[in-house]
C-alpha cells in the first residue's frame, strides 16, 4: 500500500464506517461474483448427473449428447427431461441436480398451450416469467448483468487510463501542450456520439469490443478535465517544488506525489462511471444499436417490456433490477465522497 | 459537292430514314378487331347502398420527401396513394383478371404482337377540367425519357422497353393511340397499359425536379391533393363530377368527400389514435395487435369491428436465401440439411399464434404459373443428420456445433427488420440441434439491402415483392451471379436454369410460359437455395362501425383496406347517423358483443 499516502489509507477506513455505502459495496461485489459464476446457478446444464454408476459435471466443458443418457438425439442433452425421466423411475438409474434456475438465456421454452410471453411460474421455475420468445427473464437478467458489468469495467479502465494520463500531463506540463490538447478535446467532444454509433452499426454489426472502443473514444475527454485541474492545483503546491529541488524526476513527481494526492478526484467518480457504463449499454441495446441478437441484455429486455406492457413482469423485472443496481451505486458513490471529503482531513490550527 | 460532303449526305439520309422506319407503326391497320368488356357482366364489386360524403382518416409513418411522382426521393410509400388516383388506359378486374375500360374505351392488338391500339374516351378529364388527350400519353413518354426528371431507371426502361407511342384520329374524330414495344411480349395489355401525364401542367426543363417538389398535379382519378401542411397533414379531395362516375365500374365507389392523412411516426401511437376515434381504421395484421390489443371496451362491444379477409393473390416470397458461394453452402447436401433444420412450424404454432401458414415454395398465388406440387421441406433432424454425415460433417465441437477439417458449420443470417428477430431466435435454437451455428446480424434497411446486393450475405432474409407474373431473370440467371449490385443473392449459376429462364422470357404463349415457370420453380426447389418461410393468406383490419362495406368487403386482390385504387379500392362509405350513435355509445361505454367478420370468399382450399 505504499502507493497510497497514509491519508488515503485513512480514507478507505472511513469508507468502511459509512455503513450504507459499505454494505451496498459488499452486495454489489457479491452480485458481480455471483454473475461470474452464473453457470452454476442459472443454466440449462445440470450441476451433477449421476447416471448408471457414472458421474458427470456438465456445467463447464464440452456438451454431452443425448445419446449418452439413452435419448434418441445427438444434440445436447435436455437435463430437465433427463431429471423428469429419472424421477419417474424413482432414481434407479441415477440422479440429476439442476441449478436453481434450470434455463440458459438463449433457449426458447415454448408450450403448446398459450403463447409467450409467459407470466412468472414457480412450477416451471420461471421465477420472473419469460420474454416474447419463451426465454427465461431471470436468466437473461443475470447474464445481461454480467455482460453489462464487464462492459462498464472495461470502459472504466480504458477511459481512466487515457483520461488520467492525458489530464495529468496537461495539468502538469501546462503551456502549449495544455492549450493544444484543450482545443483538440473541445472539438472532439462536439462529435455527436449517438450518430456515430448509429452510422457504425448500420454498416457493421457491433460486437463487444467494437462497442467498447466506440464508447471509450467518446467518453475519455470528461475525465481529462478533472485530472487536469487536479494536477494543475497540486503542481503549485510546495511539496512538488520541494521534490523538484531534491532532484526528483518528472515521472517520480507525477506518480509518487501528484497522482496519490489526486486520488480522491479519481475514486469519487468510479461508481458513477460504472453506473454510466451500464446505462449507456442498456440505452444502446434498447435503441437497437447495441450488441447483436440474441445476446442477453437489459436494453433488449426493456425494449421488449415496453412493447409488451401488458406482460408487466418483463418491464418490471428489468426496471427493478436497474433501479436496485443504480441505487446501490449511488450509495457507494455517496460513501466514497464522504470518505474522501478533504474537509474531514484538514486540521487547521 | 465534294466527295466527303456526298458521303456525309448519304450517311445522314440513311440514319434519318432508319430512325423513321424503326419507330412505331405507319398507320392503324384496317383488319384489327376492336374489343371491350362489360364490367357488369364481369361482376361489379361496389354496393348500390353506398352514400357519398364525409371524410376518412388514415395516417402516414413519415411525411413524403416530395410530391413529385418521378425523380429523386419519389420512391416513397406516399407515391402509391398518388399513383392510385391516376387512371390508366385499362383497369384490371381484381376478381376475374379481365381488362376493363379505363381511359380507353376500346382496345385492339396488332398482328405483329408488339403493338396495342387504344381508343380514348373523349369524356375523360383532368381534375382541373382540361380534357385528357392522346398528347398527354405522348408527353408521358417524353417525360419518362427526359434527363430533366433525374430518374435513370425510368429513362432506361422507357427507352429500352417502349419503342413508340403515336396518336391517330379515328373517322369519328376520337383520339386513338398506338403503343409499340420493341419486341413481341406476352401480356401485351399489361406492358402497354400506361397512364397519362398532364401536359398542360408540366414544364419539362432543367428546373423540373425543384419546381414540382410540392406542386401536386391534377389527376385523372377520383381524388386530388387539395391541402398540404408540410410535415403534418395531406388532404385528398373528391373530384366534383368526376368523369368516371358515369362508368358502371366506378359507380357507387370512392364515396368519401375527403381523405385525410396525418403523420404519426409510431405504430403504437397510431393504434391509440385509432381507439380515440381519430383514425377510422387500423391495420391488425400483426398477431400481437390482433390478439392482445383488442381487449378494450370498444372492441368488445363491437363498436370497433374486426375484418379478417382472405385474399388470393401473388404471395410474397418470404425466404431465407442461401449463398451458394459460401464455403459450407457450396455442398448442396448442406443446403438441404439446413432446410430440414429450420423449425418453421414451431415458430408459426408457438410464437405466431398459428396466424401464418408455411410458405411451400417460391412464386405462390400466380395461378397457372405456380407449381402446386412443390412442398417445403419439413423440420426433420434425422434427414438433416443423414445429409450432413454424408457431406462429412460428423464430429461436433464442445458447444454441439458440427465441425469438419477445423471448420465449424456456421453461417450468418442477415435481416433488416428488428421486429422479426424473435422468429429467428427460435429458428436458431432449433438449428443448433442439427449442429448448425446460425449467427444473427441485423442491419438497417438500406445498408442491409446494399449488403445483399453486393452478394456478400451467407443467409439473407428477404421478402420479395410480387409482380403481375413471376420473374426469375434478375434473381436466378447466371448473368447476375457472382457480381455486385444484382438480385441474385444465391449466386446460382446453372446453364440448364439459364435456358429455362430465357425460354420463359422469350415465349409469348401462355402454355409455354406457365410450363417453363413451373419448371424453374422445381429447379430452384431442388437446388435448395431458398428456404420458404411464411405465407399470410389474408389481411386483417379493425374499423369503427360507422364505416360501411358491401357484402364482400374487398376483392381477391386486396391486401389491405383500400379507399383508393381503381381496380380494388373505394368500396366503403360513411354512415353519418351511425357515427353520431357510436360516439355517444362509446362515451357511455355501452356494452355489446364483439364483432369479427371473417370473409372466406376467396380463400384457397389447401
Amino acid at each position: 500500500m505504499s502507493w497510497f499516502s497514509p491519508q488515503t489509507k485513512k480514507r478507505f477506513l472511513r469508507f468502511r464506517k459509512v455503513k450504507r455505502g459499505y454494505w451496498s459495496f459488499n452486495i454489489l461485489m457479491a452480485l458481480i461474483m455471483f454473475s461470474f459464476a452464473a453457470e452454476l446457478f442459472v443454466n440449462s446444464r445440470a450441476i451433477i448427473v449421476s447416471y448408471q454408476g457414472k458421474v458427470y459435471f456438465p456445467t463447464y466443458g464440452s456438451f454431452i449428447p443425448g445419446t449418452t443418457f439413452d435419448f434418441d438425439y445427438e444434440y445436447e442433452t435436455n437435463y430437465r427431461d433427463l431429471k423428469k425421466r429419472l424421477n419417474q423411475s424413482n432414481n434407479a438409474d441415477g440422479f440429476v441436480i439442476m441449478p436453481l434456475v434450470p434455463y440458459n438465456p438463449y433457449e426458447n421454452n415454448l408450450k403448446d398451450e398459450g403463447y409467450p410471453p409467459f407470466p412468472p411460474n414457480f412450477a416451471d421455475k420461471h421465477y420472473l416469467g419469460t420474454d416474447n420468445t419463451g426465454r427465461d427473464v431471470l436468466a437473461r437478467l443475470v447474464y445481461g448483468f454480467r455482460i453489462a458489468i464487464l462492459f462498464s469495467f472495461g470502459l472504466l479502465i480504458l477511459t481512466y487510463s487515457i483520461g488520467i494520463t492525458l489530464g495529468c500531463a496537461m495539468g502538469y506540463f501546462g503551456g502549449r501542450f495544455d492549450i493544444v490538447f484543450q482545443r483538440l478535446i473541445e472539438v472532439w467532444s462536439n462529435v455527436p456520439f449517438l450518430y456515430v454509433v448509429i452510422i457504425m452499426s448500420s454498416i457493421v454489426v457491433p460486437n463487444f469490443t467494437m462497442l467498447l472502443v466506440i464508447m471509450v473514444l467518446f467518453s475519455w475527454p470528461s475525465m481529462t478535465w478533472y485530472m487536469r485541474t487536479s494536477a494543475y492545483k497540486e503542481k503549485a503546491r510546495d511539496y512538488v517544488s520541494a521534490a523538484k529541488s531534491i532532484g526528483a524526476s518528472t515521472p517520480r513527481i507525477l506518480f509518487h506525489h501528484v497522482l496519490p494526492n489526486s486520488v480522491s478526484t479519481i475514486v469519487t467518480f468510479v461508481p458513477f462511471q460504472i453506473a454510466a457504463g451500464i446505462t449507456s449499454l442498456t440505452a444502446l441495446d434498447y435503441l437497437g444499436f447495441g450488441l447483436p441478437s440474441p445476446t442477453p441484455s437489459w436494453g433488449e429486455l426493456l425494449q421488449q417490456g415496453t412493447e409488451n406492457l401488458s406482460s408487466s413482469w418483463i418491464v418490471a423485472s428489468v426496471v427493478c433490477m436497474m433501479v436496485f443496481i443504480l441505487i446501490m451505486v449511488t450509495f457507494i458513490g455517496e460513501a466514497v465522497r464522504e470518505a474522501f471529503d478533504p474537509k474531514k482531513h484538514s486540521i487547521f490550527q | 459537292m465534294t466527295f466527303t460532303n456526298f458521303l456525309r449526305l448519304i450517311i445522314l439520309s440513311t440514319l434519318s430514314s432508319a430512325s423513321v422506319l424503326a419507330v412505331g407503326v405507319k398507320e392503324i391497320p384496317n383488319d384489327i378487331v376492336w374489343q371491350t368488356t362489360d364490367p357488369v357482366k364481369e361482376g361489379l364489386i361496389a354496393s348500390p347502398k353506398a352514400k357519398r360524403g364525409g371524410s376518412f382518416n388514415d395516417y402516414l409513418r413519415s411525411f413524403p420527401l416530395t410530391l413529385r411522382q418521378v425523380g429523386p426521393d419519389s420512391n416513397g410509400s406516399f407515391r402509391g396513394y398518388m399513383d392510385e388516383n391516376d387512371v390508366s388506359l385499362l383497369v384490371r378486374h381484381p376478381n376475374t383478371n379481365a381488362w376493363l375500360p379505363g381511359i380507353a374505351t376500346h382496345w385492339a392488338k396488332d398482328k405483329n404482337g408488339r403493338t396495342m391500339y387504344y381508343r380514348l374516351d373523349p369524356q375523360a378529364k383532368w381534375s382541373d377540367g382540361k380534357p385528357i388527350t392522346a398528347d398527354d400519353f405522348l408527353f408521358m413518354l417524353e417525360l419518362y425519357r427526359s434527363p430533366h426528371i433525374v430518374h435513370p431507371w425510368y429513362n432506361q426502361y422507357f427507352t429500352d422497353e417502349v419503342e413508340a407511342i403515336q396518336k391517330f384520329k379515328s373517322k369519328d374524330g376520337k383520339d386513338l393511340l398506338a403503343v409499340t414495344l420493341p419486341k413481341p411480349k406476352p401480356d401485351l395489355e399489361y406492358f402497354t397499359n400506361f397512364r397519362p401525364f398532364p401536359k398542360h401542367f408540366y414544364k419539362l426543363d432543367k428546373n423540373f425536379v425543384k419546381a414540382y417538389n410540392w406542386k401536386p398535379p391534377p389527376t385523372s382519378g377520383p381524388y386530388y391533393i387539395d391541402k398540404v401542411r408540410k410535415g403534418k397533414t395531406i388532404t385528398f379531395k373528391r373530384v366534383k363530377d368526376w368523369w368516371g362516375d358515369k362508368r358502371p365500374w366506378f359507380q357507387n365507389r370512392f364515396s368519401f368527400d375527403k381523405v385525410q392523412f396525418q403523420v404519426i411516426r409510431d405504430r403504437n401511437t397510431a393504434f391509440e389514435y385509432f381507439t380515440k376515434q381519430k383514425l377510422d381504421y387500423i391495420n391488425l395484421n400483426y398477431p400481437d395487435l390482433w390478439h392482445e390489443r383488442t381487449n378494450t371496451p370498444d372492441f368488445l362491444s363491437g363498436r370497433i369491428k374486426r375484418l379478417w379477409f382472405y385474399n388470393d393473390r401473388p404471395r410474397y416470397d418470404y425466404v431465407l436465401t442461401l449463398n451458394t458461394k459460401h464455403p459450407i453452402f457450396q455442398d448442396k447436401r448442406v443446403r438441404e440439411a439446413l432446410h430440414y433444420s429450420m423449425n418453421v412450424d414451431k415458430v408459426i404454432n408457438q410464437v405466431l399464434r398459428k396466424d401464418y401458414q408455411r410458405l411451400q415454395a417460391i412464386s405462390r398465388g400466380y395461378g397457372d404459373y405456380t407449381n402446386e406440387t412443390l412442398k417445403a421441406r419439413p423440420f426433420d433432424l434425422k434427414k438433416a443428420d443423414e445429409l450432413l454425415s454424408a457431406a462429412g460433417w460428423t464430429k461436433r465441437d464442445k458447444n454441439g456445433y458440427r465441425v469438419k477439417d477445423g471448420q465449424t458449420l456456421e453461417a450468418t443470417l442477415t435481416y433488416r427488420d428488428a421486429s422479426v428477430a424473435k422468429r429467428f431466435v427460435v429458428l436458431r435454437e432449433e438449428a443448433k440441434k442439427a449442429g448448425f451455428n446460425i449467427k444473427l446480424q441485423l442491419l438497417d434497411s438500406s445498408s442491409g439491402w446494399k449488403y445483399f446486393r453486393d452478394g456478400k450475405t451467407e443467409i439473407a432474409y428477404v421478402v420479395w415483392a410480387t409482380f403481375h407474373r413471376p420473374q426469375y431473370w434478375s434473381q436466378y440467371h447466371s448473368s447476375n451471379a457472382n457480381k455486385t449490385q444484382t438480385n441474385n443473392f444465391s449466386n446460382l449459376a446453372d446453364p440448364e436454369l439459364d435456358k429455362l429462364i430465357e425460354s420463359y422470357r422469350a415465349s409469348t404463349k401462355h402454355e409455354e410460359r406457365t410450363k417453363a415457370a413451373q419448371k424453374i420453380q422445381k429447379f430452384i426447389h431442388d437446388a435448395a437455395v431458398q428456404i420458404p418461410l411464411f405465407e399470410i393468406p389474408y389481411f386483417r383490419v379493425g374499423y369503427w362501425n360507422w364505416i360501411k362495406f358491401p357484402k364482400v368487403q374487398a376483392t381477391k386482390e386486396s391486401d389491405t383496406l383500400k379507399y383508393f385504387g381503381l381496380s380494388t379500392g373505394g368500396l366503403m362509405w360513411l354512415d353519418k347517423e351511425q357515427k353520431k350513435k357510436t360516439k355517444a355509445e362509446a362515451k357511455q361505454k355501452k356494452p355489446g358483443q364483439p364483432i369479427i367478420e371473417k370473409n372466406e370468399t376467396f380463400r384457397r382450399k389447401t
